[in-house]
């Protein structure tokens, strides 16, 4: 029922993302930003499994959006699932230590970098948000109706220690790459 | 044009530097998990791997250590 007033609205008011295209969303209290996802983004790794359908506000013009959420950089699904450990908004709202719980959670998805092949890291600093000031990435202001009057702001200097850690995978990679 | 010979030392130079952060990241994650500062499961959860991780990684790098220490006749510490 819900689902359906949102697609009538959708097309009424000529709402401009597409429901055939996949976006990130890129959180940072109290900035969010929608763009178009990075063929990258979708295809590294397991970012495919992160994305989920998520409400947005555009221009008082509200519809929903495939797309990877990103808070601080770290992919997260809507709800937790039973069989698979993945991040996601319902662990970190419950979560006792929502600091701790970005951290690790951002450790457990850049570790897999090392095992891959084709990586390119500075590829992964500027699409995951790393690097940039968040104003600074080109995407549309919108407002997310699930994040709306929650408390979910981290220190922003955390992402000095997540970037700490990036490098530490690169030269473990560089050191498993390094024929003797 | 990177000298071959050289890479094996800057294993050896490099290498326990990167697991002495590790070790780092170990401690502090165990710690965390010890002094039950974590209420919630799902984090606990995170820690965890995060650790089986950590420690694979560093008994993994220690071998390689060991392993390229031998062949190029170096002094190993670990």
């Amino acid at each position: 029922m819900f689902q359906t007033i949102i697609d009538k609205i959708n097309i009424k008011k000529g709402f401009p993302f597409k429901k055939n295209k996949i976006y990130v969303i890129y959180y940072e209290y109290p900035f969010t930003y929608i763009n178009t996802a990075d063929k990258l983004l979708s295809t590294w790794f397991d970012f495919g499994s992160f994305v989920d359908e998520w409400t947005i506000e555009y221009k008082n013009q509200i519809g929903t959006v495939k797309a990877i959420l990103l808070y601080y950089g770290l992919p997260l699904r809507k709800k937790r699932s039973s069989d698979v450990l993945i991040t996601n908004l319902e662990d970190l709202e419950n979560s006792s230590d929502k600091l701790m719980y970005y951290k690790v959670g951002m450790y457990h998805i850049l570790k897999d970098f090392i095992y891959l092949d084709d990586i390119q890291f500075n590829k992964i600093l500027k699409l995951l948000g790393l690097t940039n000031l968040i104003k600074d990435i080109k995407g549309k202001p919108i407002k997310v109706k699930e994040l709306e009057g929650k408390d979910l702001r981290v220190d922003f200097s955390t992402k000095s220690e997540i970037l700490d850690f990036l490098k530490l995978i690169r030269e473990i990679r560089d050191i498993w790459r390094i024929k003797i | 044009m990177k000298n071959k010979k050289l890479i094996p030392y800057m294993i050896i130079i490099k290498l326990p530097e990167i697991i002495g952060y590790l070790n780092y990241y170990y401690l502090t994650l165990q710690r965390v998990l010890e002094s039950e500062q974590i209420k919630d499961e799902a984090t606990k959860e995170l820690i965890k791997e995060d650790i089986r991780f950590l420690k694979a990684e560093i008994l993994s790098l220690k071998l390689f250590y060991k392993l390229t220490a031998n062949i190029y006749k170096t002094n190993n510490t670990f």
